[in-house]
């Protein structure tokens, strides 16, 4: 008995040591060019926008913060599928406390055609790479391993998820060699400045359109699971439908089936498609591909959400608040970068070439 | 379900549990229905139906031709018969699946390597050397016992079946040595052999535009590859095997210590040499005819060298099956068949001269130097053998041994230059691979010492310290997983041998 005792002992300490092991070589071999919100200083985030790259082109938070006083940031990653918002709003509440939750809606209506794919035998698993700049970038923590244990049937190879070294192993030789990348708190606040400009016609106005498409029933399984989460927490929770340069019947019809199901959890939608005009979009000169903005387009989005946000959800202005104090330093950073990316611009004002306010 | 991959881990665990929960008595259910099961998700259904009908055709012939009716003379025939077909069941299915292919299937996983332990066992019965009852669960099992499908080894059922069919109780130690082991054949394979494989299919894919020393450095790297890649496969089989408190025969025993060709292949997939030396080689030395060969031959050329060209026939025969076995072209029968035999006998020729050099030139030969001398001279007739293995077909071995003779000067020619780069691996690779070769050199040393005491590495091992024992699992736990040549951007081949 006093050997197995023993044995059981060694064997769990000799174990403990390994995963401390793998933590510590995992987190050195994954990837460091994505600074997350992990970064932040606790309880700072008032307002939290989660989805996909939508909201790092359309969304500036520096430029609110400079304006209106809110601290957001931008929780998005190129193609997040929309199973894995429920675990990043879950990550990120252990250290902030939003008062405001915005979702991208986008991601419901783009899931079939963007982050799924049907295999051969007609199984449909998520795109391993999308799921991986949400999962790798992720603290190794049991909400993560319960994301991909939940996400886990929706994958191929889930156990490379799970311990992601095995699928990182071979970025040794990188690891080594990357001393210059510095991990730390991300001033631009989860944004990318885009600044090329590709026209497009005006869409026709779809605000019309009252008639509904359903979601495919997995997009709506993992909608209503967000909405069930989301309906139950202290945070007040909004869907945006951030704009696209090229809007069509279906999606907005796909819009009014998802603005039905929030409003089955008293969760608001906001169609901003619908508000173009009043957003001031340009088509012309505000968009960097149909479903991102350019400077042109972010400047102008953030502003009309900002006041969107101003009228429905007053958020505190935090501007000059104790605490607060790295904001500024943040701003200061944010707007070399922008004197640096726009020498000619002027405060308050857009160019014609992609950007600078 | 490959053997190095994260599900047969996952599977081997799950197996281990249920067989160690169940009672010590049916604890051979579990090997049964894991072996059913892993064969059907690694062979598929053919590879499933394939390897059942060998298991329940080897338990019901076994069973004939030891029942009491056919153990008088009278009945002699027809055990003979029964025997027949069960050898040309098999050599059929070989022929069929491996060598002829009419209907272009892929073969049956593992079918060269479990036909083998299948005839072995066949003849066995039929010769009467299974002396106890035959079990049905055992038979089966030395068939089809899940981690030996792949690459062997082969066993017989006289020295294995008990082994492997009875329970055995859970053992800490047992597991330990099986995870030791398992983790030594990824080192192997996933570090070194995968390294090497790059760089002998680099060379071997345009051997024209390589020098003579980068050809010449590409075979040594081949045998290096294809010893760490089969030998490392039998690390993860035995490993396996251990955890469940069963031992395997081993098919490796430091091969290129070896002083000779003759010994290599004594110490080289082991219990395939000793299957056909038993059931191949002795069986037609001592027929019928050969006796008569034997007693002609003597009487021709005198009694001391009269049994020579009996030897050398059945050698031939048995060398000619090796080839054969690994494959149907010539490259395989010539590279490791007849090259090796070639060898033997010219050694054995020539040893009169051979002896009479030594005597002239005063060359000690009871010394490590002289050892040292033989294993690299053994190293190199391996060598040539095995770059025909390697070749896409013989003729293009020749090729390749044409340009190792016409290619002094090409265009990538220096070894210690930056032309090392040519051969596809980065400078961090190359070191990574010159560390762990000489991490393998140093364990072969020490279990080719401590196998002439009688203990083993892992015996030495268990002897230090808890925290330099640590240490070493450590290392080797994260060497193989962070330096391991497997997962994104590279998928790890299968191993060489399962393709058998």
């Amino acid at each position: 008995m006093k050997n197995t005792v023993k044995t059981i002992v060694k064997s769990v300490s000799f174990l403990l040591i390994v995963a401390i092991i793998w933590c510590a070589i995992t987190l050195w071999v994954r990837p460091t060019d994505q600074m997350t919100i992990y970064e932040e200083p606790d309880n700072t985030v008032d307002m939290l926008m989660v989805g996909s790259s939508a909201w790092y082109t359309f969304w500036a938070p520096m430029a609110s913060y400079e304006a209106c006083g809110y601290t957001s940031f931008n929780y998005a990653q190129g193609g997040m599928p929309a199973d894995l918002m429920k675990y990043c709003i879950i990550e990120t509440l252990k250290h902030q406390k939003p008062s405001l939750v915005c979702i991208d809606a986008r991601t419901f209506v783009y899931r079939a055609e963007n982050t799924v794919y049907i295999t051969e035998d007609g199984k449909e698993y998520l795109k391993d790479n999308y799921v991986r700049t949400v999962s790798d970038t992720m603290p190794l923590s049991l909400n993560r391993m319960k994301m991909i244990l939940d996400i886990s049937p929706k994958l191929e190879d889930p156990l490379s998820n799970f311990a992601d070294l095995l699928f990182y192993h071979d970025e040794w030789k990188q690891a080594m060699n990357k001393g210059t990348v510095v991990k730390g708190r991300d001033y631009t606040k989860g944004f990318d400045i885009h600044t090329k400009t590709t026209a497009y016609d005006k869409p026709d106005d779809m605000s019309g359109i009252t008639a509904e498409l359903e979601l495919p029933e997995s997009a709506e399984a993992a909608l209503r699971d967000l909405l069930d989460y989301c309906s139950k927490q202290e945070f007040k929770t909004i869907f945006v439908a951030l704009p696209v340069a090229s809007e069509d019947d279906e999606m907005k019809m796909q819009y009014n089936y998802m603005s039905r199901i929030c409003s089955e959890y008293g969760i608001p939608m906001i169609d901003s498609n619908d508000y173009s005009d009043e957003i001031g979009l340009n088509y012309e000169t505000d968009f960097d591909d149909e479903t991102h903005a350019n400077y042109n387009g972010t400047t102008k989005f953030t502003a009309w959400f900002s006041l969107y946000v101003m009228k429905n959800y007053p958020l505190a202005d935090r501007r000059g608040q104790e605490g607060y104090e790295f904001w500024d330093e943040d701003l200061s950073k944010w707007n070399g970068l922008l004197d640096a990316v726009f020498p000619d611009r002027v405060a308050g004002n857009t160019n014609e070439n992609g950007g600078g306010n | 379900m490959a053997l190095i991959s994260t599900w047969f881990f996952v599977f081997l665990i799950a197996s281990l549990i249920i067989y160690y929960i169940l009672p010590i008595k049916i604890r051979y259910v579990a090997l049964c229905l894991s072996s059913a099961v892993y064969m059907y998700f690694a062979g598929g259904i053919l590879g499933t139906i394939v390897l059942a009908s060998f298991v329940i055709l080897g338990i019901l012939f076994a069973k004939i031709m030891q029942s009491q009716f056919f153990s008088g003379e009278a009945r002699s025939g027809l055990k003979r018969l029964v025997y027949i077909i069960s050898m040309l069941l098999p050599v059929a299915a070989l022929l069929l699946f491996k060598y002829i292919n009419p209907f272009g299937i892929e073969a049956p996983m593992g079918i060269a390597f479990y036909l083998m332990t299948f005839m072995g066992f066949m003849t066995d019965a039929y010769q009467g050397a299974i002396r106890e009852k035959i079990s049905p669960v055992g038979a089966g099992l030395i068939i089809g016992f899940f981690p030996m499908m792949t690459s062997g080894p082969i066993v017989r059922y006289g020295e294995n079946a008990t082994n492997i069919k009875e329970g055995h109780k859970f053992c800490y130690i047992n597991i330990l040595h099986g995870i030791q082991r398992i983790l030594w054949g990824t080192f192997k394979k996933l570090i070194i052999s995968e390294r090497c494989a790059v760089i002998v299919n680099t060379v071997y894919a345009a051997p024209d535009t390589f020098s003579s020393a980068f050809l010449v450095f590409a075979i040594f790297a081949f045998v290096l590859q294809l010893y760490t890649d089969f030998s490392g496969c039998m690390d993860i089989v035995v490993g396996a095997a251990e955890m469940f408190g069963i031992k395997l025969p081993e098919n490796f025993d430091t091969p290129f210590f070896s002083r000779n060709v003759s010994e290599f292949w004594r110490r080289w997939h082991i219990t395939l040499g000793a299957w056909l030396k038993d059931y191949v080689m002795y069986p037609v030395l001592h027929s019928e005819l050969f006796r008569k060969f034997k007693k002609a031959c003597k009487n021709k050329i005198g009694k001391k060298h009269g049994e020579k060209p009996a030897l050398y026939l059945s050698m031939f025969i048995s060398w000619t099956i090796i080839g054969y076995w690994h494959g149907g072209s010539l490259k395989y029968i010539f590279g490791v068949g007849w090259w090796f035999l070639a060898i033997i006998v010219l050694g054995e020729l020539l040893s009169p001269f051979f002896g009479w050099i030594k005597r002239v030139l005063k060359i000690r030969t009871n010394n490590t130097s002289y050892h040292i001398f033989e294993s690299l001279r053994t190293l190199m007739f391996v060598g040539v053998g095995l770059s025909f293995f390697r070749a896409a077909s013989f003729s293009v071995g020749i090729d390749y041994w044409k340009c190792i003779f016409t290619n002094a000067q090409n265009q990538k020619g220096m070894l210690f230059s930056n032309d090392i780069y040519s051969l596809g691996l980065d400078l961090q690779d190359i070191l990574v691979l010159i560390v762990a070769f000489i991490i393998l050199l140093l364990v072969s040393i020490i279990q080719y010492k401590n196998a002439k005491k009688g203990t083993s590495v892992r015996g030495w091992l268990d002897q230090q310290n808890l925290v330099f024992r640590w240490t070493v699992y450590i290392i080797l736990i994260f060497a193989v997983v962070i330096f391991g040549k497997y997962g994104q951007g590279y998928n790890a081949a299968d191993f060489i041998y399962q393709g058998f």
